[in-house]
């Protein structure tokens, strides 16, 4: 089977690849047009109307070529605006976007002047970051913004949580009158003297509301395409025109029929949850199984061929790439790169344990090779009996250098997600979301990417009372001064007092977030895809989904493990050094302590298969972990904890003094799981094996790996062949998630030297792949820096 | 029993098949001109300098206690081996690893517990351990040792060879090994001695015997422009290969330069400056003219 591309979506993505971003105030006008309407009403009506106001008089378009519709803001790669969560940074920095080094945006002065003076004046003192800040107690607060901070749950105060996997089956065949169905027979079965059923009959209206406007809205675009169609003078075109025109009438509304329908369904799920909310990392459950049923019967009865179905799904690809997404400075540098974190899951298990790779499943990486862009971040997931063929086909598109797709390991993820409460058929249906996160569709509510931690500056105020070192301020609590130390453990115990105190008052600050949400965020249409939220009468950011985490995700276990080492083993046991200078050597950044800096070169570092070493990384994993689940977050549900950092171990690093592991003053810290940038020593299959020691399975809300490889070794078959060993073997020895970048630094430092020529080099980044040259100069020099496994 | 390894390479994919952990053993009794490993060449440790990662601090100058360390030339720093007690006091006073010992004793359960470390690399792709050098059989009590106790663990062997070895030590070692990497690297004698120091006839009576023992080989050939990979010597090597039914592949390495800054950091001449790496289309047209003369013989480039 060859792999053609058709000239419709060859076009479409040159078409899409050169669109310059721009910022689009329309929605930001209509829901606060709405708002001002319903001031007083119950907030999730006034979220259910607002997002009817929206979907009944924003500017819809279909492009030429498209054959899969729905658009988020009035022109492509537009980022629509959403002041209900904050205005201040965007007032601050609306007149950078197109300055700013990262994430650039168009803001043109019309909507300058529309966003500062028709939308913002409105929502001062009514945001989510405004209320949240109420909530947080003055201790945690403090204990939260020091000049350089152990955590930082900004992504849900200044964005929506997104983040979760919504329920994709039951939209596509059962469509949303299905879903309104539902919804009105418990409306009838309200028992109104039942106090809970006031407040119960808001939520249920508010969903209804939401889903008759969602249909609405699909019609908008089947009438939009039959104005088209008559226009049309290629005959071709019009036929095309009037097919979108009946599958927009039929879907979502209805069921679907044809693979068509459904992957129509499956976009606009995906597009209006976007829409309703400005959350990211918002993740799809198994395309590929999905649209099967309905691909299968259309080519058996030879309605379809694979040609078609390609196309269909190459331009779905495509609007995956056109969805646009804002954050502030500070958040586009953690994840940097226009990283939305649309994660679409294919490959995997079905509900009793079998492999699932069918036919769809081959075309998406087909698709995948031909469109080739950041969007959607691809995830494949691996198991035991994933067919080599297929893994083949993954493993062949990854060394040709995308960085994408990413694997995942069901035999892995699936028992850890039992662990977490779910049920067999649940945790078998996983998909990811965002980078590395598990969920499951309609299930969980995830609250991934919550917060992020910073393990290092832990150590940092360990070795120092609780003073952080950049800053002089007393942050942390006093753990005691260096000379009390007279055995390793404890440091060990400073540490962990340390990590004990700023855990806890993160969960409290996530927790102050989470409740401005539930007051002043509501989401409706959200809720609809939620199984559990009809039955528990409850809008799934009150708690209604059946599985509800918050996760937050420690950064840095490798600086934290090689510096315990180097403490451990110098200071310790050979007694070579005393903790005094070494300490004097950090606060030098090492200048002048050339004999001592190689010594600890010279420690045994995590990442090279070495047990005692490998063995404190593993302790760094779990006590962060037990830390993080004692604690019950604000939606009936736990906290859960991972171990990746999206981007953000660039900009954490700068938060940072010297550590003892060489590493000097805020440089980036440890990418995920993976060693220190340089310290592994020994090639592929020594990370391999000392990544795999860590108790994947309670981080359960995932650990990141990545690799980088020169394509080099990668060139024949037989060292493909042995690349697939590699991946099989992490996964056997338990590992989570793996990703790789297949990119030879000279190549990385062409594409600085002249971006212009390398637009399309797409590397792995975190959990997500961006353009290179859209990246922060930072990321890209630590991207560089992280060793490339060559062999010779 | 000890051995002096100089390095220990997992993830190797190119020296034998499947994944491949390759133990590196020093001291080789050949001393051919392109050789890319030229720390290989003695016996025992040896100290490198590396001169972009000297600080000029002296350490090394004031810690030699027989000054054998001096000033070179206004800048970096020179050993003087015939002076030198291979003390490493210089090495361990190094503050910025400018100066580096090469090689180091290691006992057989050392190298085991190392290489048994990637042994779920192994399994999943038939791959193993290779030893290669310097020459391996060089060391002689060693490597069979090594070898009995990798077989005895179920861990593949494969050894890089010279073939300049002598028929006891093969004859002891020879079914511990499951795969011969056996270089040709010339097929005249005058010139294998000339290039080498060494004359080649040992060598290719060692392959007929091992042939003749029925072990699995594959042929090794470094392509050096302008000494080896004139038609006349690769068809007679072809013919050789053809000839003996073990030969299972001819591995064809091109000539690369990437071992020229080691002659500097040992104070070693590097005698082939002129030559250069073989482009990729005097590569493509021997291979086709190998498949044209020699269709039954499995011929692979391997790259670096």
């Amino acid at each position: 089977m060859g792999n053609v591309q058709s000239l419709r979506t060859k076009k479409l993505r040159q078409w899409i690849r050169d669109v310059i971003p721009q910022i689009c105030p329309e929605r930001a006008v209509l829901i606060t047009e709405s708002f001002k309407q319903t001031e007083g009403e119950p907030m999730p009506l006034r979220r259910a109307k607002a997002m009817e106001h929206i979907l009944s008089n924003m500017t819809i378009w279909i492009h030429e070529g498209e054959l899969i519709v729905g658009n988020m803001a009035s022109m492509p790669r537009s980022a629509p605006v959403f002041p209900e969560t904050t205005t201040n940074w965007v007032k601050e920095e609306l007149h950078t976007f197109w300055e700013r080094p990262v994430d650039k945006f168009f803001v043109t002065d019309e909507t300058y002047r529309i966003l500062m003076e028709q939308v913002f004046p409105y929502w001062e003192g009514k945001t989510i970051e405004e209320l949240a800040m109420e909530y947080v107690p003055t201790d945690s607060r403090q204990a939260w913004l020091a000049s350089h901070r152990v955590f930082n749950p900004m992504l849900y105060l200044q964005n929506g949580v997104g983040h979760m996997i919504a329920n994709y089956h039951t939209p596509v065949t059962c469509g949303f009158n299905g879903i309104i169905k539902q919804y009105e027979d418990a409306l009838t079965e309200l028992d109104m003297a039942e106090p809970d059923s006031i407040e119960k009959r808001i939520f249920y209206e508010s969903v209804i509301r939401t889903c008759k406007a969602v249909i609405e809205f699909a019609h908008r675009y089947s009438e939009l395409a039959l104005e088209l169609s008559q226009e049309e003078e290629d005959e071709n075109r019009r036929k095309e025109l009037m097919k979108i025109a009946d599958v927009c009438k039929r879907v979502p509304g209805e069921p679907a029929r044809t693979f068509w329908e459904a992957t129509q369904t499956f976009w606009f799920v995906q597009m209006l949850i976007q829409l309703e909310t400005d959350g990211t990392g918002v993740s799809t459950e198994r395309y590929d199984e999905i649209v099967y049923p309905y691909y299968k019967r259309e080519v058996e009865a030879g309605e379809l061929t694979d040609e078609s179905a390609q196309e269909l799904i190459e331009c779905l690809w495509i609007k995956f790439f056109e969805t646009m997404n804002v954050y502030n400075l500070e958040n586009a540098t953690y994840f940097s790169g226009y990283s939305l974190g649309q994660i679409l899951t294919i490959g995997g298990v079905d509900k009793y344990g079998r492999d699932d790779t069918n036919e769809v499943t081959y075309l998406c990486m087909k698709a995948e090779e031909n469109i080739n862009l950041p969007q959607p971040n691809l995830a494949v997931r691996i198991n035991r009996n994933t067919p080599d063929k297929f893994l083949h086909i993954v493993c062949r598109h990854i060394s040709k250098g995308s960085g994408k797709p990413h694997l995942f390991n069901d035999d892995v993820i699936i028992p850890s997600l039992l662990a977490d409460g779910l049920d067999m058929e649940e945790a078998r249906r996983y998909t990811a979301i965002g980078c590395v996160e598990p969920g499951v569709g309609g299930k969980i509510d995830a609250w991934a990417n919550a917060s992020m931690f910073n393990l290092v500056k832990c150590l940092e105020l360990a070795l120092n009372d609780g003073v952080c070192v950049l800053s002089g301020e007393q942050m942390g609590p006093k753990t005691g001064k260096l000379s009390n130390f007279d055995t390793y453990e404890k440091i060990l115990k400073a540490y962990e007092e340390q990590v004990e105190y700023f855990v806890s008052h993160m969960t409290i600050c996530v927790n102050a977030i989470d409740i401005a949400h539930q007051k002043l965020m509501p989401l409706p249409f959200l809720s609809a895809l939620f199984d559990d939220c009809v039955k528990k009468g409850k809008d799934v950011s009150q708690g209604g989904a059946k599985y509800n985490f918050s996760a937050p995700q420690g950064v840095g276990v490798a600086d934290v493990a090689d510096s315990l080492m180097v403490l451990k083993q110098l200071v310790f046991e050979e007694k070579r050094y005393t903790l005094a200078e070494i300490k004097d050597a950090m606060q030098a950044d090492f200048e002048g302590f050339p004999i001592l800096h190689r010594d600890i070169q010279a420690v045994p570092k995590y990442g090279n298969d070495c047990d005692e070493v490998d063995e404190i990384a593993v302790y760094v994993g779990r006590q962060y972990c037990d830390e993080v689940v004692k604690y019950a977050n604000a939606r009936g549900g736990s906290f859960k904890p991972g171990l990746y950092p999206v981007s953000a171990n660039v900009p954490m690093g700068m938060d940072v003094g010297a550590m003892p592991n060489g590493r000097k003053s805020r440089q980036p810290l440890a990418d995920g799981v993976s060693p220190s940038a340089g310290a592994d020593m020994k090639g592929p299959t020594a990370v391999i094996k000392s990544v795999a020691k860590l108790d994947h399975m309670k981080a359960s809300n995932g650990t990141l790996l990545n690799q980088k490889f020169n394509p080099d070794i990668l060139k024949t078959d037989e060292q493909l062949e042995e690349f697939m060993a590699l991946v099989r073997a992490y996964f056997e020895l338990g590992g989570w998630h793996i990703q790789f970048n297949v990119v030879a630094a000279e190549t990385l430092r062409e594409a600085q030297k002249h971006p212009e020529e390398f637009k399309n080099l797409l590397v792995r980044v975190a959990g997500y792949s961006a353009f290179f040259v859209d990246l922060d100069i930072s990321l890209q020099e630590n991207i560089i820096e992280r060793t490339e496994q060559k062999t010779f | 029993m000890k051995g002096i390894v100089f390095n220990i390479q997992k993830y190797s994919v190119q020296d034998g098949p499947g994944i491949r952990t390759i133990v590196f053993l020093k001291g080789c009794p050949l001393r051919c001109k392109w050789c890319s490993n030229p720390e290989s060449g003695e016996f025992c440790p040896q100290i490198i300098f590396q001169r972009k990662l000297c600080l000029d601090c002296r350490s090394c100058i004031v810690s030699c206690p027989v000054k054998a360390v001096a000033d070179d030339r206004g800048y970096g720093k020179v050993i003087h081996k015939e002076l030198c007690l291979n003390c490493g006091s210089c090495v361990e006073n190094c503050p910025s690893g400018a100066l580096k010992r090469i090689g180091r004793e290691m006992t057989v359960e050392e190298v085991i517990s190392e290489v048994e470390k990637d042994s779920i690399f192994y399994r999943k792709t038939g791959g193993g351990v290779t030893l290669s050098g310097g020459e391996p059989f060089a060391q002689a009590e060693f490597v069979e040792e090594l070898l009995g106790q990798l077989k005895e663990n179920r861990i593949r062997t494969a050894v890089e060879t010279s073939g300049y070895v002598s028929r006891q030590v093969l004859e002891r070692c020879k079914d511990k090994v499951d795969l011969f990497l056996y270089d040709i690297k010339h097929m005249d004698e005058k010139v294998h001695k000339a290039y080498t120091g060494v004359s080649n006839r040992r060598i290719l009576d060692n392959l007929k015997y091992l042939n003749s023992c029925g072990k699995k080989i594959w042929i090794r050939i470094p392509l050096i422009p302008r000494i080896n990979m004139e038609w006349d010597n690769i068809r007679r090597t072809f013919k050789l290969a053809e000839g003996f039914a073990c030969v299972e592949r001819v591995e064809l390495l091109p000539y690369h330069r990437y071992g020229v800054g080691k002659y500097e950091q040992l104070s070693m001449d590097y005698e082939l400056k002129h030559i250069k790496a073989p482009m990729e289309e005097e590569l493509k047209s021997l291979l086709k003219m190998i498949g044209e003369h020699f269709p039954q013989v499995k011929c692979i480039i391997r790259y670096h």
